[in-house]
């Protein structure tokens, strides 16, 4: 095997890293790589799970994405997601509220309405960005939403998304740089206008919230508003087209979903442990912290590899690289673990059970039609574009 | 039987043991965990024991 797989590229993780991670798993679970300036890549689930427990020894404050030439770690914006206790349970008690199960499941028949609304554009028989055209406009449309943006304002609002997150994409122009101040400069306004009138959407929440006694400061608002965005757009985008890929590329599987459509949350978590739409996330070692047979130091970041942990077959069993939709237990790490697991998990495995859901109920034969390009992402290397052919079940034949 | 014990300096109130076991689990507006029984009631334990395990912040045990 390569002893320096490039865990740092996006080459790498829009190819085939499971062959690599089943590997490292095996040889080098606890890995250093020089590039990028140095970090330790983890793919044991065990090793996942105790890292991402342990916050104290394993901070968030420095940044969650893997060190390399775009990212900064000395100016790390102060989000949720790079806070570290005991700030961080405060922070994330005022805006869970409203995404618990209830709250979300609530959501469910405005969801419905738009996923339908989406797949109004798909004709049987005709060729058409599936990615694109049909699955990248409903997650915005949810978080848009959600967050109190006017619709009006939804098709700008993931061109702005796609450019905070896809600077490593050649076919996306703004920087990331630019794409947050445009998002910076829009919140704003969103903002001033509550300043005259609060409204119950998420903006208005944050505004009137409370940790120990003060209100979250002005770039805490931004940086809130920044993540539920990027979190809620690319990741559930990512999960629903490569999920769909996923059944193309597993005709019997396709077929057991189709055939009983009870078992789509199954099959949602399946795809969820089978894609896992979020690489990684990345902790720094607060202090030296030894693991396995090897020492990691002070100051060194840490790249938990959730695709790796969710191949691995001390928890999933010899069929862990198999994509089974009736896979039960599936206690994957799609989302994280820790305090800092994905807050957004419930309305993600909302929006692809209702997505997959309406699109079975319309049709069953589902093909590719073309090249499928990717996004060039290490952290979220989803589909930009995938040419599909959906067709109805009538002239299904016998098989 | 047993007993379901929170920890609630761990718990962030995400729900994610009410998905799995709503009969038992239930998250207030605020935020909050509520136990809508202290012990595991018959015919959930598979349940109540799959949401243990699931919280990600390791807030949730089981007490004889």
């Amino acid at each position: 095997m390569d002893l320096n797989p490039p865990i740092h590229l996006p080459d790498f993780f829009i190819g085939e890293p499971a062959p690599v991670y089943r590997e490292l798993r095996k040889n080098s679970p606890v890995h250093w790589t020089d590039a990028n300036g140095g970090f330790w890549g983890i793919t044991r689930y065990e090793d996942i799970k105790w890292i991402a427990s342990r916050p104290h020894l394993f901070s968030s404050a420095r940044g969650v994405l893997m060190p390399g030439p775009n990212i900064d770690t000395d100016e790390v914006r102060p989000m949720l997601i790079t806070t570290d206790p005991p700030r961080h349970q405060a922070m994330r008690r005022i805006i869970s509220k409203g995404f618990t199960p209830r709250h979300i499941n609530a959501m469910e028949p405005g969801i419905r309405e738009i996923v339908r609304g989406a797949l109004d554009r798909a004709e049987p028989g005709v060729e058409l960005d599936y990615a694109e055209g049909i699955v990248a406009p409903i997650p915005t449309r949810i978080i848009a939403d959600l967050l109190g943006a006017p619709h009006q304002d939804w098709e700008q609002f993931r061109a702005w998304s796609d450019a905070s997150v896809g600077s490593a994409d050649p076919d996306i122009t703004l920087t990331s740089r630019e794409a947050l101040g445009i998002l910076t400069t829009y919140f704003q306004n969103l903002i001033d206008l509550r300043d005259e009138v609060r409204t119950n959407d998420l903006i208005s929440i944050l505004m009137d919230a409370e940790v120990d006694g003060e209100r979250l400061s002005h770039d805490e608002v931004m940086a809130f508003l920044h993540l539920l965005l990027v979190a809620g757009n690319e990741t559930t985008r990512n999960l629903i087209s490569m999920g769909t890929l996923t059944l193309i590329d597993h005709p019997d599987q396709l077929q057991k979903l189709i055939d009983d459509r009870s078992l789509i949350p199954s099959a949602v978590e399946e795809m969820l442990r089978f894609i896992s739409p979020v690489t990684h996330m990345t902790r720094w070692a607060t202090e030296d912290v030894p693991l396995r047979d090897k020492v990691i130091k002070k100051d060194q970041p840490v790249v938990l590899l959730y695709g790796a942990a969710n191949r691995d077959e001390a928890i999933f069993g010899d069929d862990a690289e198999e994509f089974d939709i009736t896979r039960r237990p599936n206690p994957h790490l799609a989302f994280g673990t820790g305090q800092h697991a994905c807050l957004g998990l419930s309305l993600a495995r909302l929006e692809a059970r209702v997505f997959f859901e309406e699109l079975l109920a319309r049709f069953t034969r589902i093909e590719l039609a073309g090249e499928v390009l990717r996004m060039r992402s290490t952290m979220v290397p989803g589909i930009r574009r995938m040419h599909v052919r959906l067709g109805a079940a009538t002239t299904r034949t016998a098989r | 039987m047993m007993k379901i014990v929170v920890d609630r300096a761990r718990c962030t109130g995400i729900g994610i043991c009410e998905a799995i076991a709503p009969t038992v689990f239930e998250v207030d507006d605020d935020g909050g965990l509520v136990l809508l029984s202290q012990l595991v009631p018959h015919g959930v334990a598979a349940e109540v024991a799959e949401a243990v395990e699931g919280c990600p912040t390791l807030a949730l045990r089981l007490e004889p």
